[in-house]
């Protein structure tokens, strides 16, 4: 069992800022363990990624009390379904944030929890109709390490509105029609740039998946 | 059509509509440009989350790798890695402590086969049995060892001796049915229960719940609205005072209607009564046997 993970979370952003595919394979490999069972393993993926999920859906969600919960169920659900993960159709990293996300922007979309976010955002923020604010808000917390300092400036390459309509849909949780709404834009035009934003993301980032 | 490629970021982002993110899904299937788009922007979206890490509270980890021992691992799926299909069900079985038993209990288990056969012979009539010719390996090894005894010695004697021992034997024999069956009844009642947690852990709609007490400890609800049934959690709840307990209460449009009541929290515990609309959850202390209304104030709630 390697034992390498650094059981500090800011660090653990830090190294994966050289994120080498040694490091993406280790996260395959205990996944792979996970599928047999194997305890340590588990604790291990835990330590590396469970500020990743935990951070974003903090971000989404804003309430700390649920953003523990996806975290717990998302690694769940890992543990459970370990097994049907493959490889070939992407990393362990993305397989966890994208159920993060999508659980933690499921929780905001439930009007219940839409009013309580809401407030919270207003509380913590200025209003959220001016989009600067988000966009602030993520500048920050994306200094807090140096990979966040990579996120930092692959987001300083897109353009103001790529930039408002991607933190606003990834971040903010919002739909394209509520970000649409936000940035008073058309629709169309808010699902072009948050493609064109994220291919930005991706060609500045250097992502690529073979 | 271009239309619908112009979805990707959005469905990257989880920013379509329900209706929508099916409508993109659909395509996806049909269209592998779209497909591959999605992928690698999805990675693209993974690496965003480094600038938001945040570690969660200390105490989450102990919690969900403690929670992880009562899921089970799905073993994979039967089309999955095809060159290796045979090992790769063989090692999904390491996790199923049922089958990791297995090998030990096969002593246990073969004696457990020969018994049942000892014990019908024998309960039908017991004491003709003796010196008559038996069908049966186990009857007929048995048997010789009585004809040996006839023939070397007096033969009351030890016909009373091998009666003693073959009743001996039977009784052994029930005893180890009985054993081997409150065994089994027990582990199907363990593996019941697991299966009926594994199914509430494996719904579609499962979520998990927080509640703070201010008596110290913290109890996790595991609920499905689809399923009507919610398990709480409280391992590292502190008991209750002698002759009380910790209740449950399902709030209603603000009125609380009684749950499960219990001790300590250290088992699991099924809540009971009807969860449909039940918009959140209190707990208070009741005497022991619970309350039909809280008679103390809340020590807890969280919203369901």
């Amino acid at each position: 069992m390697p034992e390498q993970a650094p059981p500090d979370p800011l660090a653990m952003a830090d190294g994966s800022g050289e994120r080498t595919p040694s490091e993406a394979e280790r996260l395959v490999g205990l996944v792979q363990q996970c599928a047999r069972g194997d305890e340590d393993s588990f604790a291990a993926l835990y330590d590396a990624l469970a500020a990743r999920v935990h951070g974003l859906a903090l971000r989404v969600i804003r309430s700390p009390e649920m953003a523990a919960e996806v975290t717990q169920e998302v690694f769940l659900e890992t543990w459970r379904t370990a097994s049907r993960f493959d490889p070939s159709r992407g990393s362990v990293l993305a397989w966890l944030t994208t159920m993060a996300h999508r659980r933690a922007v499921d929780r905001v979309r439930a009007s219940e929890r839409q009013r309580m976010r809401d407030q919270n955002w207003v509380r913590e923020e200025a209003p959220y109709r001016a989009p600067e604010h988000p966009v602030d808000q993520t500048w920050t917390e994306a200094s807090r390490s140096l990979e966040g300092q990579r996120v930092r400036r692959s987001l300083d390459s897109l353009t103001a509105v790529q930039r408002e309509s991607v933190n606003l849909a990834y971040f903010g949780g919002y739909s394209h029609h509520e970000v649409a709404t936000l940035l008073d834009l058309p629709l169309g035009t808010v699902k072009t740039r948050i493609r064109d934003g994220l291919i930005r993301l991706r060609d500045v980032m250097g992502v690529d998946d073979e | 059509m271009s239309d619908i490629h112009g979805a990707v970021g959005a469905y990257v982002a989880d920013a379509l509509d329900p209706a929508e993110r099916a409508a993109f899904a659909d395509h996806m299937r049909q269209c592998h440009l779209c497909a591959s788009e999605v992928r690698s922007l999805t990675e693209t979206v993974a690496e965003l989350s480094a600038g938001v890490a945040t570690a969660p509270p200390p105490q989450l980890r102990d919690q969900v790798l403690r929670a992880a021992r009562h899921v089970r691992p799905l073993p994979p799926l039967p089309n999955q890695g095809t060159q290796r299909g045979t090992e790769s069900a063989e090692s999904s079985t390491v996790a199923r402590p049922a089958d990791d038993s297995r090998d030990t209990e096969r002593p246990d288990r073969a004696a457990a086969d020969r018994a049942p056969a000892d014990a019908q012979n024998t309960s039908t009539e017991p004491g003709s049995r003796i010196g008559l010719p038996v069908v049966g390996t186990d009857e007929g090894r048995r048997r010789s060892s009585v004809t040996v005894l006839r023939r070397s010695g007096n033969s009351t004697v030890f016909r009373v001796l091998a009666a003693a021992a073959l009743v001996a034997v039977v009784l052994l024999g029930g005893w180890v049915v009985q054993l081997r069956t409150a065994a089994d009844q027990q582990q199907q009642q363990v593996a019941s229960a697991q299966r009926a947690e594994n199914q509430l852990f494996a719904a579609a709609d499962v979520r998990t719940r927080h509640l703070q007490l201010q008596s110290g400890g913290t109890l996790t609800v595991v609920a499905s609205a689809e399923q009507g049934r919610a398990l709480v959690l409280g391992p590292d709840l502190p008991p209750a005072s002698p002759g009380r307990e910790y209740q449950v209460w399902l709030m209603r449009d603000g009125s609380p209607r009684p749950s499960s009541h219990f001790a300590e929290g250290a088992g699991r515990v099924w809540l009971t009564g009807d969860l449909a609309g039940v918009q959140a959850l209190a707990v208070t202390i009741e005497p022991a046997g619970g309350s039909k209304a809280p008679t103390t104030p809340v020590l807890g709630s969280v919203e369901m």
